[in-house]
Parts: structure tokens; C-alpha cells; sequence
């Protein structure tokens, strides 16, 4: 017999390595796929308007969020074609905010395959985060329609990259938030709890309905840095940016960027290292 | 053979009593808790490569820890252990089926959570499908398929599963009679191939001479011996005796359940010192319990399992499928259980018993008691059918 190279793992009760992670997630990715697929079909099953209901929700929201500032509060924010740009704000408001919960929440839902069978946890909040995408996705259409036909704004090539970038970072900035959230939340139930308060919290101080600068107006300057922890600041701006919504700062760029890849980095790290418990604490 | 598996002072410690605190406060303030106990403890051992080993020892003896361990689904508190080779584990069979999935669309999301790759899947696509039986339901959301074809569909994926070292809980064999054959004869199919090593967790002693070639001895956490499967069959089925002849059920620590209610004695009625029990007699259980303040005036469940010496289950005694309530009334209670023309045949036995007082598990042991049983006349014919085969009468008239 032919002596194989056989592929050797080594499990020590007082060792841990984030590299053995990195390689249990890709040698199994095919699993995150079969979640995402499953997530997919799963979620308008029964449903009758099925996947219309992705832009009914934002779409509500516009119509409020319009409604309140030009009659109720009779604010006029300096921006041409209000609608679609708190659109744009709100897609990605929700899905940054939909893949932090839902993805925060999936390691308790899952808990009883957690306990039959060994896979890489983190393709649970991971695929939540996947998942949201779609409806990102159909958002970013029906918004490009509605700016060319009722807006002058423009879409170049360059702000398609920047779109996506800014896909790609909320993608990061959530998942990584949701590593942390279900990590702790298996030990921590109250985590879960907690969460929608951080959401709600998180919108106030993310410019979703409104230009950033009036955000950052209401806001004392030396604080001003710190909101740049919040990573949907700069995604936003970057969305927005690539729809010519709003100027680009290199500032903005550069600082969202590096946000988003640490929470992204440093979540699964935190993950990993609980990883091993997670069994026992459910 | 180079070693395909070598396990070094592994042992796992669980928290007995409960989770710890869940909440963040609770933490703070609760003391760390010393009802600590060792499901394993301090193991060793090396698998080589094509070696098809059996793990065997009574419930709760570590046997279903290890191999959890094994498969990673809960990591070791001590030691460490190495696996040369791809590992795949079937402790459960359909883990992860979706209920609005099609039984496809589920195949392959239950093959990638054991650990293979969508390719993979689709190229066994056609025989697990064949396998399972179900292929006229495949496009139907798995919701409306029966039980039984859920069980068939998931242990047909479970069964495709292609690693180096395959680590099998006996739950697999599942189902009707007849697919629980051909699960069986798949196993042996697929230990049989060359260069697999397997683990292997069963009680049913069958199986486990039929396919293993080494088994490794189990009891509370610790190995405690291993070789040629013959031999360990021997000594495992001598240590069932001895526990459940030797030992005062008073006296057992390999229990379970919460303990406010302990049976202290069970044994057959024996008309004086020498006399054994025979088949065809009216025999008489008796059982002793003891309960405390908490259980005082409960109303008890027995549940005493007759198994073969092999570990087969074959007959049930319990009071409340009979219909009698049996009322805790007092810190010492005796109760009886009448078996009227006992209907085991000759051959050895031994009782698993499970007490519960109003709905709670508070008293389990495995092999409380080992019993012998002589051939005696069932039928009153006067004719012996077979001897040293432990197995039941049925009573029965035959006509022309």
C-alpha cells in the first residue's frame, strides 16, 4: 500500500490556535454555502409576496422618514431627492443591522446541532451575514432605478467600486460584530437582550436618514473621531459617495476600511477562542 | 501499521447538577460550584490505521464522551489526542435537516455538515438516493415525509460518508427491521475496506463481535483493559456479573438520576438459600426504595428492563404500564411484583432499572442485578426446546 499523506490534527486541552480555525473554515467552506443556500430558501417559504417583501420594508421606512421631516418637523435637509437618499441609507442601515441580530442569535438557534456534531461554528453568523446580501442586492436595484429616473445624480464606474467596497466593508463591520455578540451570547444570554438596544442606539448615531455633516453639526468635536468607531459612518458615507450622493474624503476611506477589517479580524479571533466552550455552555 | 489515532491523557470534566450561571450578573456573584465529575478520565490509547476498534462498557460509563471528544464536538479538559487522516463522525444521523427543505436539498446540507464537500455529495448523489428508498419524495419538502423515511434518508447520507477514520455511535443502526439490516451490512462493507479505521460504540455485543477486531474496555471514565475482541467480550460480560451479584445495590456509586429516591434492593424471591429460578414457575420481584423528605409521599414509576446477557433488551416490568400506583408512603418502602410462569428461557440475564417519582429521574442503574435461569417446563408438555440461549416464551395453542 501506498503510504498517503495523510492530513494530521492535533487537539491539546490547554492549546489553542486561530490558524487551525482558518483552516477548519476552509476546508469545509462548501457547509457555509449549504447555510447560506438553506437561509435563502428558507425565508419567504410561504410567503405570498416572497421576496418583494426586501424592499417593502425600506420603502415604508422612506415614506416615514420623508413624512416626518418635511411636514412634521418642517427640516429641510439641503439634499436634492430626500427619498432616495434615505433610501440608500436605510438598505444599508438594515442589512448591517439584520446580520448583527440575526447573525448574533444564530449559535442559541443552533444550538442543538452544536451539540451532535463538530463543523466550524463560525459559518453560522457568517452565512447570516451572506444571506443579508441578497436583499442589499435588490435594494441597490430598485434604488438605481428610481436615482435615473428621478434624480440627476449619475453613476460612474468608479462609484460602482466604491458601492461594492462599501457592501464588502458593512459585510465585514457586521459579521465581525456578530462573531462577538454570538460568542458571548452563549455564555451570556443576556447579550441577546442587549443587542436590540445596541442597534437602536447605533441608529441615532449613524447617518441614515440624514447628510453625515449634520450629524457630525450635532455633535461636540472632539467626540467626532469617536463615532468613526461606529463602522456604518464611513460605509455609508462610502455608499452614498459612490452613488454621488455625498463628497469622498480619503479620511472617511482609509479609517472605515481599517475599522471594519479589525472588527472583522479581531471578532473571529474572540470566536475562536471561545469556540472550543461553546458546546458545554449551551 | 503506523497509528491512525493516538489519544494522550485525555479526560473531560463535566459540571454535574446543572449548567453554571447563564447570566452575566449571576457570574459575578455565585461561588464556583466543587460537583465536578470526570467523564473520562486519564486515557491512553493508540488506533492503527485499518483497525476496527469497539468501545465497550455499561451507560454512562465514558464510551459516548470519548468519542465526542474524538469528533471534537466538545473539547478535552486534560491531555491531548492526534488523528492522522480525515476524521468523520456518526454519532446522530440526520443532524441539521431542515424541515422546509426538499429531501435534496437536505442531503446535501446534512453531507456538508458531516464534513463533505459538495462535489462529493453530488457524486454519491445517485446511490444515497437509491439507498435511502425515498426517491419519490425527493422534491418534497421533508415536513411531510413519515418518520421513517427521515431516518432512512439521513443514515443513507451518514453511510456515503468517506473519511480515513470514521468514529460511529450505535444509534445508526435505526429503523425498521429490515433497513436495520442493511445499515448493519453497510457497516460491515465499509469496515471491511481497506486502510479505514473505526471507532466503534455499541451495547449490542452482535454487532460489536461481528465487526470489530480489538475493543477497549470502558468503566467510569477509565480504560480498563483492551485487546482481541473475544477476550474483552468475556471479561466485560464476567464484570456485568460480578456487579450485579457481588455488590449491594446499597452500595453502587454508578448511578444516575437526582437521588432524592434510591432503590437499595432488588432481587428474585427465593424459596430457600440453593434454589434457582426456572423457567415456567411463578416468580416474585422484589424491590426496595428508599426515599427522603423530598420524595416522601410521591408516587414512584419502576422501570426494570430484562436484558440478555448479550445486552439485548427483551421484556419490560414496570407498575405503571401494569396500571398500579405505587405511593412512597414511608423512608423504607418494599414492593413486589408477581411474574406469573416466569417466561425466560435458560440462560443468563440481568436487570436495568430506572426509578422516577411523580415524572423525575431520580435513581438509574445499569445491570442492577444478574440473574440465571434454569430450563424448566413453560408449557407442561414436558419438552425442553433449546438450552443456554437466553430468550422468552411466548404462550401459544396451535391448531389443525
Amino acid at each position: 500500500m501506498i503510504d498517503k499523506i495523510l492530513n494530521s490534527l492535533k487537539v491539546d486541552a490547554k492549546h489553542w490556535s486561530f490558524l487551525q480555525s482558518v483552516k477548519d473554515v476552509s476546508s469545509h467552506i462548501d457547509l457555509l454555502f449549504s447555510f447560506v443556500r438553506r437561509d435563502v430558501k428558507v425565508r419567504y417559504v410561504q410567503t405570498r409576496l416572497g421576496i418583494l417583501w426586501a424592499i417593502i420594508q425600506p420603502i415604508v421606512a422612506v415614506v416615514i422618514f420623508t413624512f416626518l421631516f418635511n411636514v412634521v418637523l418642517n427640516f429641510s435637509l439641503d439634499t436634492p431627492h430626500y427619498p432616495s437618499f434615505a433610501f440608500a441609507g436605510v438598505i444599508l442601515w438594515n442589512y448591517f443591522s439584520k446580520s448583527f441580530s440575526t447573525g448574533g442569535q444564530s449559535l442559541v438557534q443552533a444550538q442543538s446541532i452544536i451539540k451532535k456534531v463538530w463543523f466550524p461554528k463560525i459559518f453560522l453568523p457568517l452565512s447570516k451575514a451572506v444571506v443579508g446580501l441578497v436583499d442589499l442586492f435588490i435594494g441597490l436595484i430598485v434604488l438605481l432605478i428610481v436615482i435615473l429616473l428621478f434624480s440627476e445624480w449619475q453613476v460612474d464606474y468608479l462609484g460602482v467600486l466604491l458601492i461594492l467596497l462599501s457592501f464588502f466593508l458593512a459585510f465585514l463591520s457586521s459579521a465581525g460584530l456578530s462573531f462577538w455578540a454570538a460568542a458571548s451570547s452563549i455564555r451570556y444570554r443576556d447579550i441577546q437582550q442587549l443587542l436590540p438596544i445596541i442597534i437602536q442606539l447605533g441608529f441615532f448615531i449613524t447617518p441614515v436618514v440624514v447628510p453625515t455633516e449634520v450629524l457630525m453639526s450635532k455633535i461636540p468635536e472632539s467626540f467626532q473621531y469617536f463615532l468613526y468607531l461606529n463602522p456604518m459612518v464611513g460605509v455609508i458615507d462610502l455608499f452614498r459617495a459612490g452613488l454621488g450622493m455625498a463628497n469622498l474624503s480619503t479620511e472617511t476611506l482609509g479609517m472605515s476600511f481599517l475599522v471594519s477589517v479589525s472588527y472583522f479580524v479581531l471578532g473571529w479571533i474572540y470566536f475562536s477562542f471561545k469556540e472550543r466552550q461553546m458546546p458545554d455552555w449551551l | 501499521m503506523k497509528n491512525a489515532i493516538e489519544i494522550h491523557q485525555l479526560g473531560k470534566l463535566y459540571q454535574r447538577g446543572g449548567k453554571p450561571s447563564e447570566t452575566f450578573v449571576s457570574s459575578l456573584f455565585s461561588k464556583s460550584k466543587t460537583n465536578d465529575f470526570w467523564a473520562i478520565k486519564d486515557i491512553d490509547l493508540t488506533v492503527k490505521q485499518g483497525e476496527v476498534l469497539g468501545l465497550l462498557g455499561a451507560n454512562g460509563a465514558g464510551k459516548s464522551t470519548l468519542l465526542k471528544v474524538l469528533s471534537r464536538v466538545t473539547h478535552p479538559t486534560k491531555g491531548w489526542f492526534e488523528t492522522f487522516g480525515k476524521v468523520g463522525s456518526l454519532l446522530e444521523v440526520g443532524t441539521g435537516f431542515h424541515p422546509d427543505l426538499t429531501g435534496r436539498e437536505n442531503i446535501f446540507l446534512n453531507g456538508t455538515l458531516l464534513g463533505m464537500k459538495s462535489a462529493e455529495v453530488a457524486k454519491y448523489l445517485d446511490e444515497i438516493i437509491d439507498f435511502s428508498g425515498v426517491e419519490a419524495f425527493l422534491d418534497t419538502p421533508i415536513k411531510h415525509y413519515s418518520s421513517g423515511m427521515k431516518v432512512r434518508l439521513a443514515f443513507s447520507v451518514a453511510a456515503h460518508l468517506r473519511t480515513e477514520i470514521l468514529l460511529i455511535d450505535e444509534v445508526l443502526a435505526v429503523g425498521d427491521a429490515e433497513f436495520q439490516k442493511k445499515c448493519l451490512s453497510r457497516m460491515n462493507l465499509i469496515s471491511s475496506e481497506e486502510g479505514r479505521t473505526i471507532v466503534f460504540v455499541s451495547h449490542n455485543l452482535a454487532a460489536v463481535k461481528s465487526l470489530c477486531s480489538q475493543v477497549a474496555l470502558i468503566d467510569k471514565g477509565q480504560l480498563i483493559n483492551r485487546g482481541e475482541t473475544h477476550q474483552m467480550v468475556d471479561q466485560y460480560l464476567n464484570n456485568l456479573k460480578v456487579k450485579g451479584e457481588t455488590i449491594s445495590l446499597e452500595n453502587r456509586t454508578d448511578r444516575g438520576g437526582e437521588g432524592q429516591a434510591r432503590v437499595t434492593h432488588l432481587s428474585w424471591v427465593r424459596k430457600s438459600e440453593n434454589t434457582e429460578l426456572m423457567t415456567g414457575e411463578d416468580s416474585q420481584l422484589e424491590v426496595h426504595i428508599r426515599s427522603n423528605q423530598h420524595t416522601l409521599g410521591g408516587n414512584a414509576e419502576l422501570r426494570i428492563n430484562i436484558m440478555s446477557e448479550a445486552g439485548q433488551f427483551l421484556a419490560p416490568l414496570s407498575n405503571s404500564i401494569e396500571g398500579t400506583s405505587l405511593v412512597l408512603k414511608n423512608e423504607d418502602n418494599k414492593f413486589y411484583c408477581d411474574v406469573s410462569k416466569l417466561p425466560l428461557m435458560d440462560g443468563n440475564y440481568y436487570l436495568d432499572l430506572r426509578l422516577l417519582v411523580d415524572g423525575r429521574l431520580q435513581d438509574q442503574i445499569s445491570s442492577a442485578q444478574y440473574f440465571s435461569v434454569l430450563e424448566g417446563d413453560f408449557f407442561g408438555t414436558g419438552k425442553i426446546y433449546v438450552k443456554g440461549r437466553a430468550g422468552i416464551h411466548i404462550p401459544q395453542k396451535w391448531k389443525i
